[in-house]
């Protein structure tokens, strides 16, 4: 059996001393790393540390803070870029110059009727060559779809909704809540206190254990997909922006409809990674698209649109210009010109 | 010695994690979450930029509704409006270049004190090989709000950024 060393009375004494800062520490309300500093140098004039050694406690105390709190935008949006480049490891870019600019224009656009309109870097879009239906969403806002989604889209509307669904899973945070967000900051700790506990840097270390949770992450993304509830609240999001962006709310529905179901297509693609599209259009009946009514959707402090722009008047397009014929026909003959890249 | 302080440590962590969460911003005061946000003189993308804003910058806030946040535009009297989802309550922590910590190599700290970040990236890319370009091109295509918004409504749009 273990025997735990014997105390001898300093260290116990600096072990008090220091449970004795960290509860005056606490009470004075300070922060987690300013308190864990405090410790660090108590620790190091209570001889319990060398020098190295409380410098490093400093520095996983801030990484303790970080743990205690959710993962910043800064990091979602380099998980982000991580997931993305996996993908793109898997898939080939479709590269048509054209069509990504297009495409970005859109959901760009989209993007702005979301609920999450400003994300740290902004959403970005772009095709991947495969003819498997597919659409992916990393969490900082790297949007891809496939050509073979592309083909079954029947107009603008369509796309729009393809990409707003999309869009939807960035702003409701469905990709780091997919793997428990909290487990990456708890990396960023782990590694501190490992630190802490040796004299070398572990960068390499650290990345390798990050590493692991993007392909955790990407795996869900490409292969699983996300939980029932996550695609059905991605659907009901995505109805408000295409409505907020001057785009038919139905057209989610239509597109649903033209997806293939379980057993369509072979080798994964949209039918592994997202629910049957009968169970999706079913979800959709049963709580159907009411536009908001103006001004019940919180309090106002600026004047209240017209009544013509009432589809877009308490979104961030409001004061767009809105000529209903005329939007119809420029988004008809540019789909019809983007189709040809499909 | 060190292993009964570094328990020690660990345990007074967990309680202080548990006793930090939840600690917010003074009432108004708000931090800029998104690497650029922008002020515009009226809730609308179409509107007159008054200012831009970057990471980790403060701003008070005077009222919010519908998405945005009425501010005060720092430095001025002037009042504007943001997004809301620009804005966080939460302490943002501190960069890599900010915790001066003596003794030890930048990563290290950029590690701790920053978690994932472009350090961490850079020695990601390395041990795996992953290739970023694509990554990089796809972000290329970043649209002013006013002009992405514009496309939707068939007002402008086309050719490259």
């Amino acid at each position: 059996m273990q025997r735990f060393p014997a105390f001898r009375a300093p260290h116990l004494f600096a072990i008090l001393a220091i449970l004795a800062g960290l509860c005056l520490c606490l009470s004075s309300c300070l922060t987690i790393d300013e308190s864990m500093g405090s410790l660090a140098s108590q620790a190091l004039s209570a001889g319990v540390l060398d020098q190295y050694q409380a410098t490093m406690l400093r520095v996983a105390a801030q990484a303790a803070a970080d743990a205690a709190r959710q993962i910043t935008p800064e990091e979602e949006y380099y998980v982000g870029r991580a997931v993305a480049a996996s993908i793109f490891a898997v898939y080939k870019s479709y590269d048509r110059p054209e069509l990504a600019d297009y495409l970005n224009r859109l959901g760009q656009g989209l993007a702005l009727s979301s609920s999450r309109p400003a994300i740290y870097a902004g959403y970005h879009f772009a095709v991947l060559d495969s003819p498997e239906v597919n659409a992916f969403a990393s969490p900082g806002g790297h949007i891809l779809v496939t050509r073979g989604l592309l083909a079954r889209v029947g107009g603008e509307d369509e796309l729009a909704a393809a990409l707003a669904h999309e869009i939807a899973h960035v702003a409701l945070g469905h990709g780091l809540a997919s793997v428990q967000g909290m487990r990456i900051a708890q990396i960023a700790s782990d590694y501190a206190i490992e630190a802490g506990k040796s004299s070398g840097g572990e960068l390499e270390a650290f990345s390798s254990a990050f590493g692991s949770a993007i392909a955790e992450l990407a795996k869900i993304i490409l292969f699983s997909g996300y939980s029932q509830n996550f695609e059905l609240q991605a659907d009901q999001e995505a109805r408000a922006i295409l409505y907020r962006s001057g785009y038919d709310p139905n057209a989610l529905a239509r597109l649903i409809a033209k997806l293939p179901a379980r057993g369509e297509e072979s080798g994964g693609g949209f039918a592994a990674t997202h629910p049957a599209p009968l169970s999706r259009l079913e979800a959709l009946r049963a709580a159907p698209f009411e536009p908001p009514a103006l001004g019940t959707r919180g309090k106002r402090f600026w004047p209240a649109p017209r009544a013509a722009e009432s589809a877009v008047g308490a979104s961030a397009l409001a004061g767009a210009e809105r000529d209903p014929v005329r939007t119809f026909y420029v988004r008809a003959e540019r789909f019809a010109a983007m189709r040809a890249l499909f | 010695m060190k292993r009964i302080f570094f328990s020690v440590f660990a345990l007074a962590t967990l309680l202080a994690g548990a006793l930090a969460f939840g600690q917010g911003q003074a009432p108004g005061a708000m931090t800029v979450q998104v690497g650029k946000a922008q002020i515009w003189q009226a809730p609308s993308v179409v509107a007159p930029v008054l200012a831009s804003l970057a990471y980790k910058d403060r701003v008070l806030v005077l009222g919010s509704g519908e998405g945005w946040a009425k501010v005060q535009v720092p430095g001025s009297t002037k009042v504007g409006y943001m997004f809301m989802s620009a804005l966080t309550q939460r302490p943002l922590s501190s960069s890599a270049a900010e915790a001066a910590v003596p003794g030890i190599t930048a990563s290290e700290i950029a590690l701790a004190g920053k978690g994932f970040n472009d350090s961490v990236e850079e020695s990601f890319r390395k041990s795996t090989h992953i290739d970023y370009a694509f990554v990089d091109a796809m972000e290329a295509y970043a649209f002013p709000p006013d002009e992405a918004a514009g496309f939707l409504s068939g007002a402008c749009g086309g050719g490259r950024p």
